[in-house]
């Protein structure tokens, strides 16, 4: 018979997750400049369990946000740049005809760079829509399907995949199907200019700076459970059911300019995030606030413009924004 | 719950009711808060209502009432009860705000949630020992604010409004432009005085006056007035309009003693006959008519009158007096013969109604107070007669006594003739005065008339010739334009036959030359050549475009070998006029060839030099002459622009559909062209 296990109490847990992530994000910000959005993002959707699509301009850090999160994490890192001419093989693996030790000609898989813990996929859109679905398959279901065997990924699995705003020329956008297995879009911003005196003073430099490994992916897996027992109460919940009812027609702006709303997964994702968030804020109960927080990032890719809204030049974000100003925090409000 | 495989024990916590007692406790001072705010807007709302309540009720507002005023407190003030009362917020109002002031993030509220549940997780109970501690530290002062007063402004027009009503002074409504004045006086029905204030719609402040005037007269009219009721009523009005100019009564006051005076007038309306208008002034008008002398007069007026009228138009009118005079009514006949006059007035002549009228003066002659008095000297004479017979005789006899008291009968009678004499000399008097206005007004119509038959007469006929002379000159106006329309027609028409005789002219003297040329011995060639200097002098050269050079080469290289089939004529004349009209012959020649399209036929010969075409320019005036507009729908109404895109896109679209299929566009490039023809698709 098993002994049970003793759970310390949650206050202690909740302690010790702080502390934690506060390591972590202090290991974080010695290599990475500013982007405290960023990073905070990256880190909820790591420790829930999500996929974060990346966009920005080349050379703001997504690919150094994203080696160092490995860094001090102690999770391994692979990196895939997405080209035209990528096959699924190159993602998952394939069989190789290999010799054995009898001297018998076998097949044995080799995997592909998909089987670690964290991945980077650079420029997602510029892979054939065969090779971009070999990789959302692996997101969603964390497996991969070979021939006819199946390898399951290690645990945590995490994906951050990346797109280029600028070049769309030759590039295949990704279908909305496949936008929604990502939890958060980020946008990276071009770093201010005090960013920029820091960045230049630490990269050209003759020290490299390193970071540490602060946790393991046990402790992420561990603070991943924690998360998702925080309480989040009706109207919480109720306000990110109303915020996505929102994008399909239930508010002015969503009428005049989304052709197509968000998903239940936006729901889900809306909720687990702000536990997460809420526990790293040291507060056992989830608040509205962490809900609006994080729609931007949640919903700014589940949902899709119509010709009117491309026409008036209006952007996801702002259509975002003013949906968070039509729809209020508690609908049964009596004073 | 299991949790590390000890069962928990389910008790309430401690910090559950840490939380609901702070929570309660921001309840109360919420409510308070709320409430005496309430409180404080419902006593300003009174504070005006009763101001207005007290304006309007010291102003004698009609529906302003004791019971309106109790009911509508009652209502106000149930009201405002229930009202101040349902301020109570409930837990979780007071929950949410709490969380909105002190920036809870949820707190409070996740907390009531969770404590509801039957069986509370450790994250319950942390999150509810996290709120306890995070709520203990709360200082509620903050959150509640301060004691939220209603706005000053509204606070001094309440109290304003509450002063101005209380104490509004009595003074201010004597002064004030009220009609209860003029209604109130209206009532009084005397002639002049009402009269003299109904005439203004309000009385103004400077009119108190002539209110002071209003009392001065109705004292003098009640003085002339003998009745003694309609005395005292007057003195009444006159006490009233005193109260009112020295401000001793207040207006409810003064509407309540108008109203009683109204009421005292009503009754004593029997004294006041109601054909007021027709009575003659007050001093005559109060003695009732005295029907013997009006049926003496009445008999007497229609007798002499039995001449007169049957001049008099027949019809209801002389009916109408017929009856007056047998009912002795003397006014009604005034009033008839007036009638009359005016009827009359075109068919009676000025003789008859001055016979009408001397026979009135003589019948007035007729009541003279002399043959009165001498009949009432001989009547006394005979009466003193025999009294004194019965003094000395001791007694009269039978005979005697019936004479005497037939003589005091008749000397009674002949006392009141002669009171009544001044009325009916009167009545006769005012009814001859109306019969020579009738007459003077009847003569006045007359002349009148006379003036006025010329005038129309004379102003339609100006009219008249106005109009005809107008439509003469519209016409005459109308009749050149059709004639200078008709000339132009006409010199057009013989500028075209004029231009065509000359054609004619010139074509025959051409066929001249021709035939003149013709006749020559110069060769064919010769001419050309000399046609070809000619040209070349004169510098004329088909016009047009290159191709209608060639054409026009052509042309004439046809005329050329068409000549030249034929034995042809000659052209041989050197003369200027017959080398002139050859180069002429030539323009045209080529101007006309150059014209066609593909050049002439040449099948079909020479050009025919009678069939040149001619260009002339006619001068006109820019905007004269017929415009013809014609709008063509049939594209528009058959839908052929929208049509005709949506043909395109079908088109097209296909196009694109197996251009995609066929791979031969870049599959990156395809959402492209997709998307374009998504956009462009027709709506």
């Amino acid at each position: 018979m098993e002994k049970p296990q003793s759970h310390p109490p949650i206050e202690d847990r909740l302690a010790w997750v702080q502390s934690q992530i506060d390591r972590l994000t202090g290991a974080i910000s010695e290599v990475i400049v500013g982007q405290k959005e960023v990073v905070e993002g990256t880190l909820i959707g790591l420790f829930t369990g999500g996929h974060i699509l990346l966009e920005g301009v080349p050379g703001v850090g997504k690919t150094l946000l994203v080696r160092t999160l490995s860094d001090a994490l102690d999770l391994s890192f692979s990196r895939v740049q997405f080209t035209p001419d990528l096959m699924p093989t190159d993602i998952v693996g394939t069989h190789i005809l290999n010799v054995s030790d009898e001297g018998e000609r076998v097949f044995s898989f080799r995997p592909g760079p998909v089987f670690t813990h964290i991945l980077l996929a650079d420029e997602v859109n510029r892979a054939t829509p065969k090779t971009q679905s070999a990789l959302l398959e692996a997101m969603a279901e964390q497996r991969v399907t070979v021939g006819t065997e199946t390898h399951s990924l290690q645990a945590p699995f995490f994906v951050m995949a990346t797109q280029n705003p600028l070049e769309m020329e030759g590039t295949y956008p990704l279908p909305e199907a496949q936008l929604d297995r990502f939890m958060f879009k980020l946008q990276v911003p071009f770093p201010s200019r005090a960013d920029l005196h820091t960045i230049v003073e630490r990269t050209v430099a003759p020290e490299v700076v390193s970071v540490q490994p602060v946790m393991t992916g046990a402790d992420i897996l561990e603070i991943r459970r924690l998360a998702l027992g925080c309480p989040c109460a009706h109207h919480v919940t109720d306000l990110a059911i109303r915020l996505v009812e929102a994008t399909h027609g239930g508010a002015t702006t969503a009428q005049k300019y989304l052709r197509a709303g968000a998903s239940p997964r936006a729901v889900q994702a809306l909720v687990v995030g702000s536990k997460m968030r809420a526990i790293f804020d040291g507060r056992a109960n989830v608040s509205t606030e962490d809900i609006r927080a994080l729609t931007p990032a949640v919903l700014s890719h589940r949902v899709l413009l119509n010709f009117d809204a491309e026409a008036d030049g209006v952007t996801p974000h702002q259509v975002i924004d003013a949906l968070l100003k039509e729809i209020p925090d508690d609908s049964k409000s009596t004073m | 719950m299991r949790l590390g495989g000890k069962q928990r024990p389910q008790k309430p916590l401690k910090a559950w009711t840490v939380v609901l007692s702070r929570i309660q406790k921001l309840q109360r001072r919420l409510w308070t808060r709320e409430a005496g705010r309430r409180l404080q807007l419902l006593l300003c709302l009174c504070a005006l209502l009763s101001g207005s309540a007290a304006l309007l009720y010291r102003n004698a507002t009609p529906w302003m009432t004791e019971a309106l005023i109790v009911g509508l407190t009652a209502a106000i003030g149930a009201i405002g009860v229930l009202w101040v009362a349902s301020c109570r917020p409930s837990v979780r109002e007071t929950a949410r705000l709490l969380d909105i002031f002190a920036a809870g993030q949820d707190r409070a509220l996740t907390a009531l949630e969770l404590q509801s549940a039957a069986t509370p997780s450790d994250w319950a109970r942390h999150q509810v020992q996290q709120t306890a501690k995070w709520i203990q530290d709360i200082e509620p002062k903050p959150l509640l604010g301060l004691w939220s007063a209603p706005p000053l402004s509204l606070v001094v027009i309440a109290a304003l409004s509450l002063i101005a009503g209380m104490m509004t002074p009595t003074q201010w409504l004597t002064n004030s432009k009220q009609k209860a004045y003029a209604i109130g006086l209206r009532c009084t029905a005397l002639p002049e005085a009402p009269r003299l204030v109904a005439a203004s719609t309000t009385l103004s402040i400077d009119e108190l006056d002539l209110l002071r005037r209003d009392a001065e007269l109705i004292r003098s009219i009640a003085s002339q007035v003998n009745e003694r009721e309609t005395r005292k009523w007057l003195k009444r009005v006159q006490h009233l309009i005193e109260d009112v100019t020295e401000g001793r009564v207040d207006k409810r006051t003064a509407l309540e003693r108008i109203s009683s005076l109204r009421n005292a007038k009503r009754s004593a309306d029997s004294i006041l006959s109601p054909q007021k208008a027709a009575m003659p002034p007050p001093a005559t008008a109060s003695k009732p008519p005295n029907t013997q002398t009006d049926k003496a007069i009445a008999k007497a007026l229609s007798a002499a009158m039995t001449k007169a009228l049957t001049i008099a138009p027949n019809g209801p009118a002389r009916r109408a007096l017929q009856q007056a005079a047998k009912r002795s009514d003397l006014g009604a006949m005034g009033r008839l013969l007036q009638k009359l006059a005016e009827r009359a007035q075109n068919t009676m002549t000025d003789k008859q109604l001055e016979r009408w009228i001397k026979v009135a003066e003589k019948y007035a002659g007729q009541i003279n107070p002399k043959t009165l008095s001498k009949k009432f000297d001989g009547l006394r004479k005979r009466i003193e007669r025999l009294q004194r017979k019965r003094a000395q005789q001791g007694g009269l006899s039978q005979s005697n006594v019936r004479r005497l008291r037939r003589s005091r009968r008749q000397l009674a009678q002949l006392q009141k003739k002669a009171g009544d004499l001044p009325a009916a000399k009167y009545q006769l008097q005012r009814l001859q005065r109306q019969a020579k206005r009738a007459v003077t007004q009847m003569r006045r119509n007359q002349r009148q008339a006379s003036r006025l038959n010329q005038a129309p007469r004379n102003a339609a006929e100006r009219e008249l010739r106005r109009q005809r002379r107008a439509q003469n000159r519209r016409s005459i106006g109308q009749q050149l334009k059709r004639a200078a329309q008709q000339l132009r027609r006409q010199s057009a028409a013989q500028r075209a036959r004029q231009a065509k005789r000359v054609a004619r002219d010139r074509m025959q003297q051409l066929r001249q030359a021709l035939a003149r040329s013709g006749r020559s011995q110069q060769s064919r060639r010769d001419f050309e050549r000399q046609a070809r200097a000619r040209r070349a002098q004169t510098g004329q050269r088909a016009k047009g475009p290159s191709s209608n050079n060639r054409r026009a080469r052509a042309g004439r290289k046809g005329a050329r070998t068409a000549r030249g089939s034929k034995s042809g004529f000659k052209l041989g004349s050197t003369s200027s006029d017959r080398s002139s009209r050859m180069s002429m012959l030539r323009r045209a020649a080529s101007r006309s060839a150059g014209s066609q399209a593909g050049g002439p036929d040449q099948s079909k010969g020479p050009v025919n030099p009678t069939k040149i075409a001619r260009t002339e320019s006619v001068a006109g005036v820019h905007g004269k002459g017929p415009t013809i507009k014609k709008v063509f729908t049939d594209a528009a109404r058959h839908g052929f622009a929208k049509k005709g895109w949506r043909v395109v896109y079908a088109d097209y679209s296909e196009v694109a559909e197996e251009m995609l299929d066929s791979e031969s566009i870049p599959i990156g490039k395809e959402s492209i062209v997709r998307r374009y023809f998504e956009l462009i698709r027709p709506r």
